[in-house]
């Protein structure tokens, strides 16, 4: 792509008008400084080509980061011309990754991207362009990379308090405690007498010994419990508290999980459940909430938004607690939270720290999100290291 | 003469200096510029109050100055602009400001194109086209290095040579101006800031001053005002003088005309193509030689043919082209002249006897009117002198003073008084003033017609043969003085205004039908002599695959000359080969696990006097293979010695026999 650069659309008002002035009068050489003018941008547009043609730039493979985080493995570039390329720039979306003075022909350099990434996404590399202005700067010529692969650049998750989880079920490992005793699990409670369609592993045979018959090893209830985190979509329409809300519901989800609890996570522009166990690998979540597009601007309409998480919310678990990460609260979301909590549902809702509130009913968990922590309604968000 | 752009930015001074005159402004800018320069940096930075000033400022000091000294206060924006020039040469400046003093610089050199549109623009435009470039590239690699727009750049590599504009570039930024000069559309409406062509008091540009260079044209008589290529040329005529009230002469009266405009070109007439350079110098005449039947020009508007064969204009020298084109006929017919008409050009002062005696005497026996005109011509040629800045004549009798007394002068002197000898023996006569054609120029080989050749001359009437010229002046006169260097810078000029100042539209039209034309004929040609071309295509396709062929068989085939790094890593690779088979040879065998610095690591525990040059080649080694970095000169003579040194010192040290663990350290 080939387009003038600021100073070159500046050159090109100077050369029209010359050009204009040029047919007021007599003498052509009005035009003959104009034409000079054009030398100067058609060499540039021709040099700048040939530089970007003449070099590769060959990234690492999938780079995965977190926001705010550096590319640490180089690129190579390399300039297979037989000319020097100057002034080289290599821009993604998230910003220029390097600036190159120099390559040399023949010559390969490994350079390091300074470019810190701020906001999550994907950034794929035969997106980023490889431009060069020389040796003018008048014109700008870009190339995109012709490479496979991506920088994912995953929400910066910070410590908070897991949301509430509803629906306790059985599970080895859970680290909630139940009230009642099992013949499985891993907190050892002490021994019953063996009842029918107990196991033979779990005879306790030390305690049967003594004489009080077959006793059978009883164990602490261990529970999880079950948490629907439910994304809005980005209803509001604005992309920076969109990116909060992916943030604070990151957060949450891997607070519930550090809670041991299950967690089902949906959000309402996309509609794709995700069921993630308490110990499961959380990088595919994370990968999930990096490539998290916000909703298309056609069903940002207030019904739409409420019809949308009432779709989500039905897809989870309906013994689960939801979590509502909302960009927007508005009276059809207040009345389906309402019939949500009417329903005997567990509900929490969490509200960019900006937002408006709307007269709620009683029990309801409403919390505030920053770009950096979740506080209750009423509380300051305490700022906390992203995690 | 720090930079590209403060060049760039003196020649848009000197530019502007232009504006106002030849020499003082332009040394003054010139000078003001250096001064700026040489400022101590930092202790006479400007506040920014007066940076902001400088432009009004700058602007009001011409105006005053243009009301004082008279001059033309129309470019006073370009002056204003000047002094923020200097205010800014005296900081630092930003990118932005930089690219802006680049502008600025471009909008002084657009001021000189109005007011300097002869030979030196080519200087100050070839100038431009050198620095502008360089100026251009100059401030975008110091906006680039500042680190304009991203992060800082990675710098160039060791070996790589700083950079510096290729000539090429700059030979293609001159191409495309020259093609886009020539191809680009263009019009010409005439501007309020077109520099009339004559300034008033200029009195040095006028005809009747040029044929007498004692009235202050001689620094520009040399001159080209015009080139007319044709054949058989004559006199060209600008002005008749056909009345003489007895002490001058003076022009015809408006007394009739005919038109003479036509598009087309006539068969069997002899064409004309002029081109001129001041059109404003003609005065809305059309020079023009022999019997004009048609004349075609774009630069003026309605010519007609007086009665006394002089192509006037109603308007001429603002738009268009300044060729003109006319047709002359080359077999007229004898002109008729009323009775009116032959009493009125036979008019003249009563001769006094001794003059009488003296043209009796000259013409002897002669009859024949047209024989004695001649007769009377051949001896005024052979027998008087012709003398610039003869003494004034006689007011009373000038004739005889100059016939009987001062026997020399000037061109209007002989016309004059052949005119008047003429008259007395009954010969309607009249004076004509205009220009003998030069030589042929040797760039375009039409015709130069400079100011120094302007001439007076006489057209005798005669029955039955019309209108004939006679020229009495002695022909050393006529004569151009040999070409000097002067003529040449002239010719020079006058093919930047016939070629570039006055390129305009049917210009384009006529090099562009050239162009289509040449590349029709060339096209034909080919397609005469197609079969050759394709044999001859075929031969060079042929040869080219048998060469190939030839050197893939025999394996011949130029290898690609390594770059400065695959030389390198050629050579430290071959380097820390040598190092490990000096080493194996002495016991020191690396084993296929260790990496080169384990390596090290494992001979650093049998201390030995070669460890620093094993360590400077594995740096070596490991940094060219790894790091992609290119060997200096020194490097490569020190790794030389350094294997020598290993070579030398038999007693290598020994590697212990069990190896340490891996990854020990890294000396880098």
């Amino acid at each position: 792509m080939i387009r003038p650069t600021r100073t070159g659309w500046g050159l090109l008002l100077v050369g029209a008008l010359l050009y204009l002035a040029s047919f007021t009068s007599q003498a052509s050489l009005l035009l003959s400084v104009m034409s000079l003018l054009a030398g100067c941008l058609v060499a540039n547009a021709l040099a700048a080509r040939r530089s970007v043609r003449s070099v590769d730039v060959r990234p690492p493979p999938t780079t995965v980061l977190a926001e705010g985080q550096r590319v640490s493995q180089p690129w190579e570039v390399a300039n297979h011309g037989r000319e020097a390329a100057h002034c080289l720039a290599l821009r993604s979306a998230a910003g220029s990754l390097f600036r190159l003075a120099a390559v040399g022909p023949g010559q390969s350099l490994l350079v390091v991207p300074d470019l810190a990434f701020a906001k999550r996404g994907v950034f794929r590399y035969d997106a980023a362009r490889l431009t060069c202005e020389e040796p003018f700067g008048l014109v700008a010529v870009a190339r995109r990379l012709v490479v496979a692969g991506e920088v994912v650049v995953c929400p910066a998750v910070y410590h908070t308090e897991p949301p509430p989880a509803a629906g306790y079920d059985l599970m080895v490992g859970g680290r909630h405690k139940g009230t009642r005793r099992t013949t499985s699990g891993t907190q050892f409670a002490g021994v019953r007498p063996l009842r029918p369609g107990d196991p033979l592993r779990q005879v306790h045979w030390k305690s049967s010994a003594k004489g009080r018959g077959l006793m059978v090893k009883v164990y602490d209830e261990e529970l999880s419990g079950r948490v629907t985190v439910v994304l809005d979509g980005g209803a509001c329409g604005v992309a920076a508290t969109f990116d909060d809300a992916v943030r604070c519901a990151g957060s949450l989800m891997f607070a519930a999980l550090d809670a041991g609890h299950h967690v089902e996570w949906v959000d309402a522009g996309q509609m794709i459940p995700r069921i993630v166990p308490p110990f499961a690998d959380v990088q595919e979540l994370l990968e999930d909430l990096a490539r998290l597009e916000m909703q298309p601007p056609a069903a940002r309409s207030a019904t739409g938004c409420a019809v949308a998480l009432r779709r989500a919310v039905d897809m989870g678990s309906s013994r689960s607690a939801v979590s509502l990460v909302l960009t927007v609260f508005d009276d059809a979301t207040a009345e389906f939270v309402a019939e949500l909590q009417t329903a005997g549902r567990q509900v929490a809702v969490y509200l960019p720290a900006a937002a408006a509130t709307l007269p709620t009913g009683p029990g309801l968990a409403v919390s505030r999100y920053s770009a950096t922590a979740v506080a209750a309604a009423g509380a300051p968000a305490a700022s906390t290291e992203s995690g | 003469m720090k930079s590209a752009r403060h060049q760039l930015v003196l020649l848009g001074l000197v530019c502007q200096g232009l504006s106002w005159d030849d020499y003082v402004a332009p040394g003054l800018y010139a000078l003001l510029w250096v001064a700026c320069l040489a400022a101590p940096a930092g202790r006479l930075r400007l506040r920014p109050s007066f940076e902001a000033a400088a432009l009004p400022l700058g602007v009001a000091a011409a105006l005053v100055l243009a009301r004082l000294t008279g001059q033309s206060a129309q470019f006073a924006l370009g002056h204003g602009l000047a002094l923020v020039q200097f205010a800014r040469l005296l900081r630092p400046l930003s990118a932005r400001e930089q690219r802006l003093s680049l502008v600025i610089a471009l909008f002084h050199l657009g001021v000189a194109c109005v007011v300097v549109q002869d030979l030196r623009f080519a200087g100050l435009l070839l100038a431009a086209a050198w620095l502008l470039p360089r100026a251009l590239a100059e401030v975008q690699a110091e906006a680039f290095a500042a680190g304009a727009g991203g992060p800082d750049p990675v710098p160039a590599a060791p070996g790589q040579s700083a950079w510096r504009l290729p000539v090429r570039t700059q030979a293609l930024v001159v191409g495309v101006m020259v093609v886009t000069f020539l191809g680009l559309p263009r019009g010409s409406y005439g501007s309020p800031f077109s520099r009339p062509a004559i300034r008033s008091g200029d009195q040095g540009t006028r005809l009747d001053s040029v044929l007498d260079p004692r009235r202050g044209a001689v620094a520009r008589s040399r001159r080209i005002l015009l080139q007319i290529q044709g054949e058989r040329l004559g006199y060209l005529r600008c002005l008749a003088l056909p009345e003489f009230d007895g002490q001058v002469w003076r022009a015809e009266r408006r007394t009739g005309w005919r038109r003479i405009y036509g598009r087309d070109p006539l068969a069997g007439c002899l064409p004309r193509r002029v081109q001129v350079k001041y059109p404003a110098l003609l005065a809305r005449v059309v020079p023009t030689d022999g019997r004009v039947v048609r004349v075609r020009g774009t630069f003026f508007h309605s010519p007609v043919e007086t009665v006394h064969g002089i192509v006037r204009a109603e308007d001429m020298g603002r738009r268009g082209s300044n060729t003109y084109e006319y047709w002359t006929n080359p077999a007229p017919g004898p002109q008729d002249l009323t009775a009116a008409q032959a009493r009125w050009l036979t008019q003249h002062p009563a001769p006094s006897p001794e003059l009488t005696r003296w043209l009796d005497e000259t013409l002897g026996d002669s009859t024949d009117p047209y024989a004695a005109a001649r007769r009377l011509e051949q001896h005024l040629r052979d027998t008087f002198t012709y003398t610039l800045g003869a003494p004034e004549l006689s007011r009373d009798d000038a004739l005889d003073d100059f016939v009987l007394r001062q026997r020399q002068g000037h061109c209007e002197r002989f016309a004059s008084a052949l005119a008047l000898l003429l008259r007395q023996r009954g010969v309607p006569t009249r004076v004509m003033v205009g220009y003998v054609p030069g030589r042929p120029n040797w760039i375009s080989g039409r015709f130069d017609v400079r100011f120094r050749d302007a001439h007076a001359w006489t057209e005798a009437w005669f029955p039955g043969r019309g209108w004939e010229a006679f020229d009495a002046t002695p022909r050393a006169a006529l004569e151009s003085p040999a070409s000097s260097v002067a003529d040449l810078w002239e010719a020079a000029d006058f093919a930047w205004f016939a070629y570039v100042v006055n390129f305009d539209a049917p210009t384009q039209t006529a090099l562009a039908t050239r162009v289509a034309q040449a590349l029709g004929s060339g096209a034909e040609w080919a397609a005469r002599h197609l079969a050759w071309f394709g044999a001859a295509a075929l031969a060079v396709v042929a040869l080219a695959w048998a060469g190939r062929a030839v050197c893939r068989v025999r394996g011949a085939r130029p290898a690609p000359v390594p770059d400065a790094q695959q030389r390198a890593l050629a050579l430290a690779a071959a380097s820390y080969g040598r190092m490990l088979r000096l080493l194996a040879a002495h016991g020191h065998q690396r084993a296929p696990q260790q990496t080169p610095w384990e390596f090290v690591a494992a001979l650093e525990c049998a201390p030995a006097p070669a460890l620093s040059e094993i360590r400077f080649i594995t740096r070596v080694f490991c940094e060219t293979r790894y790091g992609r970095r290119p060997l200096g000169g020194a490097e490569e003579a020190e790794l030389e010695r350094a294997l020598e040194r290993i070579a030398g010192t038999g007693a290598a040290p020994r590697t212990p026999q069990t190896p340490p663990a891996r990854g020990l350290r890294n000396t880098r």
